[in-house]
C-alpha cells in the first residue's frame, strides 16, 4: 500500500459519513440546505475543528491532551476580558494576548510531559484544573466583552462567503502542511510511530513533545478567542465539551490514538459529524438525556466505520463500480 | 596478514574495551580492528559480547574504559548520532523502520531535504529510488514499509544506513529473516561496498555464511575475544570449538527410527484464501514434520490457521482421529493445540511481567481452585519447567524484558509445555539463537516428537529442515510442491521445489 492510499482509506470513511449525516438532516428538515444555515453551521463548527486540531497534533504524538478544554476556557475569559473596548488598543492585545498565554500553557504541559517523563494523561489533567482554577478567579460568572468589530469581523460574512469557513480553511491548511512538509510535523510521525527508532535517527524527541503541546495550546487559544467573537462575552466553564470532543473529532477523522497514523485533512469531515449528530437530534425533538445515549451511539458506528476492515471494503465497491478493475485483496502476514 | 596490516592505520581500532552492567562483565579488554574494504565477520553465542561491543562503537552505550580509534583518531562518542556524523551506520537486528511511513521517509528520517525550508518529497523520493536501485530492489519509495515483506524491509533497513555514507558499516545479523536467494542478494550488496573500500562488520549465527563472506573473521566467548585470524584458517567445527569451547560431533538429535505411517495423530484439511488452494497433511506419529520454502508462500497462512487465525477457509482439523472445531485461538488451546509464534517479542511474551507470569498465563484455569489460583503448585510446576529448558535466571519473579534472546525463545516453549498440548506448531523455533540454544531446542523438539506429539515446525532455515525434520513439505505459491521423506531431504531437493515453476503440481499430499 502506498502513502496516497494511506490518506485515502483515511478520509474517505469520514467524509462518506459526515455526507451521508448532512443529507438525512436535510432530508427531515429542507431548511436545512439553505445558504443561511450553510453559514451558521460553518460558525458553530470554527471552535470545534481548532480544538480537534490542537488534540490531532498531541495524539499523533502518542500523547493525549486533557488540558484543552481549561485553555480555551481560560483564553475565552481574557479575551473578553481586555481593556479599551473598541480602541484599537484592545484589537491588538485580542489578537497577541490569548494566543501567546495558551502557547505557554501548552508548553508548560510539554516541559512538564518531556522532562519529568509524566504520563499525559495525568500531567495535563492536573494542569487542567489548575488553569480552569486560575479562569474561575479571573471570572466565576459568564461575562466580558469584546470588541464590535472583531465580533463583527469572525463571524461575518464576505461576498456571501463566511468569514469562519475562510479562518479555518487557512489555519488547516498551514497546520496540514506543518504536519506533511516540516521537520516537526515528520518527526510527530516518527515520535508517534515509536519514539525509540525517532531518537536513534537523530530526531530531539523531547523538544518536538514541547512544542506540540505548544501548538495545542495555540489552536485552544483560536477556539477560546473565535467563542468569545461569536458570544460576544466569555463563560468559564465553556471549555469543558472541548475535551472529549476533541478528542472524538481527532479518532472519527482518522487519527490513531496510538499515534503516528493520521492527520488534519478529515478534521472537517470529523466536525461536521459530531455537530450534525447534534443537529439532528433537536430536529426530531429528541429528549436531552436520549440524545446522549444516541449521541454515542452514533459515534461508536463511526468509529467502526473508520476502523480499517470496512473502509477497505468501500475502497473496493467503489473500484468495482467505477474503475472496473479487480479489488485489491488485504494481504495478511 | 596481521603483521602487514598493522603498517597501515587501520580504518576501525576498538583497544581494551570494557564494559560493564550490574551484575556482569559483557565485555572485558577486547580488541578489535577492521581495514578498510574488508569483511570482518564477528561470531559468538547469544551473550558473548558481539551486540554489546558494537553499541559501544555506535555511541548507544559508553564503555567503562578503552579507546576507539577511527582513521588513527582517538573518538568518543555520546551517543548515536555523533558516531554516524563520524561515519558509523547500523544496519539492526531488530528492524527500526516505522511501519507506518513511506519507505522514502524511513530511509531519510532525521536527515530531511528540504527546500525553501520545507520538506522536498519529491527529491527524497527520487534518491531514495536511487539508492534501492543500487542495492538492487525495486520497490516504489512511496509504499508503505508495513506493506512490505520481512525480507524487503531488512533491505530498507539497508539503504537507510547507506544514505549517511558510512565508512564503518555494522551488519548485526542481517540474513536473521531472509532466506537463502535472497542471503546471496544482501551477499553482492556487501562485496559492492568492500570494492568501495567500507569497513564492514558482519555479525550472523549462520555459520556458513560467516565462512562465505568474511575476510577476516573474529570469535568471542563471554565477553572476550577469542581468535581473530583469516577465514580461510576457519571451517565450521573450529569456529564452533571456539565459540563454545567444546566440540560438538552432533548439532542435531537422531531422527525418528520407526514411523508408523498408517497412525495418523493430527490431520489438516483447508482452502488457503490468498491462493485458493486446497492444502491437506497430516503427521503421523513420532514425526517431527518440517514446512519450508522461500519466505511468503502461504506457509504462514496454513500453520497459523490449525490455531484458529485465519488464513484458510472450510479447516477440518484431526487429532487422534477425532475432528475438532478451531475457530480461534481459545478453542485451539482447548483443543491441545499450541503455536509458537516467530516474532516472540511481540506475540509470544508479556515482555514487561514476570518469568512465571509469563510461563502460567495460557494454562491459568488448571490451577485454580473456587477461582483462586493455586500460587504453590504454580511455583512448583514453572520451576520444573525453567529446570528442563535451562533458562538461565536469579529468579522467577524476573521480569522477561531483562532475559537474552535465547532464553526468551525457551521462555515461549516453556509457556506451552506445560499446558501438554497434542500438537505444536513451531514458527522459525531458532530464530536469532545460539548454537547452544539450538540446540537444545532441537533436542526438546525431538522429545515431544517421540511423546507422541505431532510436531510442525516451520523454518527458513534449510539446516534445520535437512537435520531436524522426518519428512519435509515445501511451499511455493500456496502449492504444496514437494513431500520429502528421508533420504530425499537434501539441499538441491528443497532448493528446486522452492523454486520450479508450478503448473502441474499436486495440491494434496500425504
Amino acid at each position: 500500500m502506498k502513502e496516497k492510499q494511506q490518506n485515502l482509506r483515511l478520509y474517505i470513511p469520514v467524509y462518506s459519513i459526515a455526507i451521508a449525516i448532512y443529507i438525512f438532516a436535510g432530508i427531515i428538515e429542507p431548511t436545512f440546505f439553505t445558504w443561511n444555515n450553510n453559514v451558521n453551521l460553518f460558525t458553530r463548527i470554527t471552535p470545534l475543528i481548532f480544538a480537534g486540531m490542537a488534540q490531532t497534533f498531541v495524539i499523533l504524538t502518542g500523547g493525549i491532551d486533557l488540558s484543552i478544554g481549561s485553555i480555551i476556557g481560560l483564553t475565552n475569559v481574557l479575551a473578553a476580558s481586555l481593556p479599551f473596548i473598541d480602541k484599537p488598543l484592545n484589537i491588538v492585545m485580542w489578537i497577541f494576548i490569548p494566543p501567546l498565554v495558551g502557547l505557554s500553557m501548552g508548553l508548560i504541559n510539554g516541559l512538564i510531559i518531556s522532562k519529568g517523563g509524566f504520563p499525559p494523561l495525568i500531567v495535563t489533567l492536573a494542569t487542567g484544573a489548575i488553569f480552569q482554577g486560575i479562569t474561575l478567579f479571573i471570572m466565576p460568572i459568564p461575562g466580558g466583552s469584546v470588541s464590535l468589530s472583531i465580533a463583527r469581523t469572525v463571524t461575518g460574512t464576505m461576498f456571501k462567503i463566511p468569514n469562519s469557513l475562510i479562518i479555518f480553511l487557512i489555519f488547516l491548511y498551514i497546520f496540514h502542511l506543518i504536519l506533511k512538509r516540516t521537520e516537526f510535523g515528520r518527526s510527530i510521525y516518527a515520535i508517534g510511530g515509536n519514539e525509540a527508532i525517532a531518537y536513534e535517527s537523530g530526531i530531539p524527541c523531547s523538544k518536538v513533545k514541547i512544542w506540540v503541546y505548544g501548538v495545542s495550546g495555540l489552536l485552544g487559544a483560536f477556539a477560546g478567542m473565535f467563542l468569545s467573537a461569536w458570544i460576544f462575552s466569555a463563560d468559564p466553564l465553556i471549555g469543558g465539551p472541548y475535551i472529549l470532543n476533541s478528542i472524538a473529532v481527532a479518532v472519527i477523522s482518522g487519527t490513531a490514538l496510538s499515534g503516528g497514523i493520521g492527520g488534519v485533512t478529515g478534521i472537517i469531515g470529523g466536525a461536521y459529524i459530531f455537530h450534525l449528530i447534534n443537529n439532528i437530534l433537536n430536529l426530531l425533538g429528541i429528549s436531552t438525556f436520549y440524545q446522549f445515549v444516541a449521541k454515542g451511539l452514533v459515534l461508536i458506528l463511526a468509529l467502526t466505520i473508520s476502523s480499517s476492515g470496512i473502509t477497505f471494503n468501500i475502497r473496493s465497491i467503489l473500484r468495482t463500480f467505477f474503475l472496473k478493475t479487480k479489488p485489491i485483496e488485504k494481504i495478511g502476514e | 596478514m596481521v603483521e602487514t596490516i598493522s603498517t597501515m592505520t587501520p580504518l576501525l581500532r576498538m583497544n581494551e574495551i570494557v564494559k560493564s552492567f550490574p551484575g556482569t562483565l559483557a565485555v572485558n579488554k577486547v580488541n578489535f580492528v577492521c581495514n578498510k574494504g574488508e569483511i570482518h565477520g564477528l561470531i559468538g553465542e547469544n551473550g558473548a559480547g558481539k551486540s554489546t561491543l558494537m553499541k559501544v562503537l555506535a555511541g548507544i552505550y559508553m564503555s567503562d574504559r578503552g579507546e576507539i580509534f577511527i582513521k588513527g583518531e582517538e573518538k568518543i562518542f555520546r551517543n548515536y548520532s555523533e558516531a554516524r556524523k563520524t561515519g558509523i551506520g547500523i544496519v539492526y537486528q531488530e528492524l527500526s523502520l516505522l511501519p507506518e511511513l513511506s519507505v522514502a521517509e524511513n530511509i531519510y528520517m532525521g536527515i530531511w531535504l528540504k527546500k525553501r525550508r520545507l520538506i522536498n518529497w519529491d527529491e527524497i523520493n527520487n534518491r531514495s529510488k536511487i539508492i534501492l536501485n543500487e542495492i538492487g530492489i525495486n520497490i516504489y519509495p512511496d509504499e508503505l514499509v508495513s506493506s512490505l515483506p520481512m525480507a524487503l524491509r531488512q533491505m530498507v533497513e539497508i539503504a537507510k544506513v547507506l544514505t549517511q555514507n558510512p565508512e564503518i558499516i555494522v551488519f548485526d545479523e542481517p540474513t536473521a529473516a531472509l532466506s537463502r536467494e535472497e542471503v546471496v542478494k544482501l551477499f553482492k550488496i556487501l562485496k559492492d561496498l568492500k570494492q568501495k573500500g567500507k569497513g564492514i562488520i558482519f555479525i550472523s549465527h549462520r555459520l556458513k555464511e560467516v565462512l562465505e563472506i568474511s575476510d577476516v573473521i573474529t570469535v568471542m566467548k563471554d565477553g572476550k575475544e577469542v581468535i581473530t585470524e583469516n577465514a580461510s584458517y576457519f571451517d565450521e567445527d573450529k569456529i564452533i570449538s571456539y565459540m563454545v569451547g567444546r566440540k560438538f560431533t552432533e548439532i542435531f538429535p537422531e531422527k525418528a527410527k520407526i514411523i508408523k505411517k498408517e497412525e495418523e495423530i493430527f490431520s489438516f484439511q483447508g482452502i488457503l484464501k490468498k491462493y485458493q488452494k486446497k492444502i491437506v497433511f497430516s503427521v503421523s506419529r513420532g514425526e517431527v514434520l518440517g514446512v519450508g520454502g522461500l519466505q511468503g508462500q502461504g506457509q504462514m497462512d496454513v500453520l497459523k490457521s490449525i490455531f484458529g487465525l485465519g488464513g484458510c477457509k472450510d479447516v477440518k482439523i484431526e487429532i487422534f482421529g477425532k475432528e475438532i472445531k478451531v475457530k480461534s485461538p481459545f478453542q485451539a488451546m482447548k483443543a491441545g493445540i499450541s503455536l509458537i509464534p516467530e516474532n516472540k517479542n511481540e506475540e509470544g511474551i508479556f515482555l514487561i511481567l514476570s518469568i512465571l507470569e509469563n510461563i502460567a498465563a495460557p494454562t491459568i484455569d488448571k490451577r485454580q481452585t473456587l477461582g483462586l489460583i493455586q500460587k504453590q503448585v504454580e511455583n512448583k510446576i514453572i520451576k520444573g519447567v525453567v529446570e528442563k529448558l535451562s533458562i538461565r535466571i536469579t529468579s522467577v519473579d524476573q521480569i522477561a524484558q531483562s532475559l537474552s534472546g535465547g532464553n526468551l525463545q525457551k521462555l515461549v516453549l516453556g509457556k506451552w509445555l506445560i499446558s501438554e498440548p497434542k500438537v505444536i506448531v513451531m514458527l522459525e523455533p531458532t530464530k536469532g539463537v545460539d548454537i547452544a540454544t539450538k540446540q537444545h531446542i532441537y533436542k526438546l523438539i525431538r522429545e515431544l516428537a517421540e511423546n507422541d506429539i505431532a510436531v510442525i515446525v516451520y523454518t527458513s532455515d534449510m539446516l534445520e529442515l535437512i537435520g531436524e525434520c522426518d519428512r519435509v513439505l515445501i511451499m511455493n505459491h500456496g502449492f504444496l510442491t514437494a513431500n520429502l521423506k528421508e533420504n530425499e531431504i537434501a539441499e538441491e531437493n528443497i532448493m528446486k521445489a522452492s523454486v520450479s515453476d508450478i503448473n502441474l503440481l499436486e495440491t494434496e499430499m500425504k
